[in-house]
This record gives C-alpha cells, structure tokens and sequence, in this order.
C-alpha cells in the first residue's frame, strides 16, 4: 500500500506499523507525527497515510526539505523558485521579513546588504531576537535564516550601498528588492541598479509608516520593471512610527510581488 | 513637442491631475519639463520636486517611458514621452 512519508510516496507493507517504520527509515525519532498530529502510540498504517519522523535539533535532509516544499508549492513552482536569485537591500522591518518570506518559499539564493547592527528600537517590527543585539544586520538574518531553511544560500554585504557599489553586489540578482528606510536612499538605489540593469525587476516600498488601513497598502506598476508596494503616503515621522503589522503586510507584499515575478507573473 | 506627465501621491496633490500633457520646445531636457511644469503648478509642486537651486530632490522617482532615468535633469526628451514623477516617502 502506498502512505506519504515527508511528502514523498512509499511503499510500504499492509501490516506495517507507525514505529517499525520509523526504526527502517529514521531510527531514533524521538517524534512520529501521522495525518497532522503527533502519534502518542504505535499503529498499524493504513494506505495513505501521512507521516513524519522527527529527530529533534537536526536539520531534515536537503530532499526531504524539498520534498516538504514542492508538495506544498507544487513541484513546478519549486523548481523555478530553487533556482531564482533575489537581493535584498535593507535588512530592516522590510528586508528581515522579506528575506524570511522568500528562504521560507525556497528561493535559492539571496543576496542580502545592509551596514547596520541590530539595536533595541529594532525589535519592535525586524526578524531579529534580543540575544541579537549588537550583531551586524547580515549575519543576525543569515543566522536566522539557517534556522529555517538550511539549503537557502546567502550572499553578505555589511557595506553601506552606493552608487558606486550597488551593480557589483546586486548584478547576478534575478530580482532586487528595494527595502531602506530613507527615501533619498530608495531613489539611489532605483537609480543606480535600473542604470546598470535596465531589464532587470525592482520591488520597492514606499507609504508603510503607522496603524492605518492595511488596505490602502497595494501593488503598483510604476514603470516596466518597478513594482512600488504601499500607500505611497505614510512615511514614518514624528507620531507615525513604523509598526510591525503594517510594515509586516507591505514586506510580505514585497516578498509576493517577488515570487509572482519569478515565476513569470504580471504584477501591478 | 508634447510630453505626458503622470503623477502618484504627494505630487499629484500637488498639480491636482493624474496626468496631463505639456507642450515643450523641441529637444527640452528633463530639467526645462519640471521647470516648465513648476511654472504651471506652483509652489507646492516646486517645493516638493525641486531643491533651492532647481535641483530634482533626491527622494524624487523619475522615470521616462516606464524606465528609471537619471535626475541629473540633463536627459533629452522627445515628442511623445512619457515622464512618471513619484516622491518616495521614508519607512523601511
């Protein structure tokens, strides 16, 4: 009879059951979990079957985490994604959450700059953690990222980006994420990458600031290859800060913008 | 030669259009058409695209023709163009 094992179809005998299973195909899990929820006994399986073994604190193995991801996303959508790379300039509220959007997703590799250490104010909305504080940006995200998918390649840039800098580390990108806080900065960066990389898609953010409408927060083609997620309004001053929903709603937005472009998608 | 202007958020509160077309003399540079188009919109609009010295403000999206363009102000324009003005506000 045929169950589900991490995704992947098997063969298995009729009589067979959850432990001797998982003592052929991972002994010493310390967690069966069968059709959604953990097995608190043995059982005999029964023809499609869903289960997973679990040891806890190790990484499952590349295919298995592909297994897991294709069958979520499809097998067609993963393998565009897998070999899609995307850079990410900003590792802030946007760019932490988008990072973790497109490694959670499965893109292959991703190119990830900011000069910055994570500080307290930080926690209130970026993918960073209090044991954190103080590292560079990069080397947080790329920490966490590991934690999540372990097969996502990352590229480090701990530099300021300029104009001068921005088409060497960003030129082997499929996409650019645009994701700084300033917007002089947002405007350098278009500049500077569409200068180089005319063809290429940009993803920027601009409106994202305080508690309003997530709603008025969209998708906008701005030009052939610039998508602008926001209101294009808000921006964080005094008595509008930046706050983990909304920023969370138009990175996410980003990261969708993103994976829709990579997948050959119109946007906007 | 005429150039359609197309305007988001803060700059079309500005100039109170989505769009519109200006008439420019025959190889204006972008310059001369924000020039040109702060002549027609005012303060406001002056203010919030242009620098003390007539300068495009850094924040300011430009883009010609659905490309980014470079807001040195000396691209060429041609009958035609489509030219998309856009202020990025801060948040990230």
């Amino acid at each position: 009879m045929k169950i589900l094992v991490a995704e992947r179809e098997t063969e298995v005998a009729p009589g067979t059951t959850l432990y001797v299973l998982r003592d052929r195909i991972k002994p010493g899990a310390d967690v069966v979990v069968c059709n959604g929820a953990p097995a608190a006994a043995d059982r005999e399986l029964a023809e499609g079957d869903r289960v997973v073994f679990i040891r806890r604190g190790e990484a499952p193995p590349r295919e298995e985490l592909e297994a897991l991801m294709a069958a979520r996303h499809t097998p067609g959508v993963h393998e565009r994604v897998k070999r899609a790379a995307v850079g990410v300039a900003g590792l802030g509220g946007l760019g932490s959450a988008i990072a973790i959007a497109l490694a959670r997703v499965g893109v292959g590799r991703l190119v990830l700059a900011d000069f910055d250490v994570v500080e307290p104010s930080n926690l209130n909305r970026q993918q960073f953690f209090v044991d954190q504080l103080g590292m560079a940006k990069t080397e947080a995200l790329a920490a966490n990222l590991a934690r999540i998918n372990p097969y996502v390649r990352t590229e480090l840039h701990t530099v300021r980006l300029t104009p001068d800098n921005v088409p060497g580390i960003f030129g082997g990108v499929d996409v650019l994420v645009e994701a700084f806080d300033r917007a002089d900065q947002k405007a350098m960066l278009l500049e500077s990458f569409c200068g180089a990389f005319p063809e290429k898609p940009v993803v920027m953010a601009s409106g994202l600031a305080g508690h309003a409408s997530g709603n008025t927060v969209r998708v906008r083609r701005l030009g052939r290859n610039v998508h602008v997620v926001g209101d294009l309004e808000s921006a964080a001053e005094p008595g509008r800060g930046l706050m983990a929903p909304r920023v969370g709603i138009a990175a996410h937005m980003q990261a969708n913008t993103v994976l829709r472009l990579l997948l050959g998608e119109e946007e906007g | 030669m005429k150039v359609t202007f197309k305007y988001f958020a803060q700059v079309r509160q500005a100039t109170g259009a989505d769009s519109e077309q200006l008439v420019l003399d025959d190889g204006a540079d972008m310059a001369a058409a924000l020039s040109a188009a702060a002549d027609r919109h005012g303060e406001a609009f002056k203010k919030l695209v242009l620098d003390e010295f007539g300068v495009v403000r850094p924040s300011m999206l430009v883009l010609v023709n659905g490309v980014p363009a470079p807001r040195g102000g000396q691209r060429r324009l041609a009958d035609g163009d489509e030219v998309t003005l856009l202020s990025a506000v801060s948040g990230g």
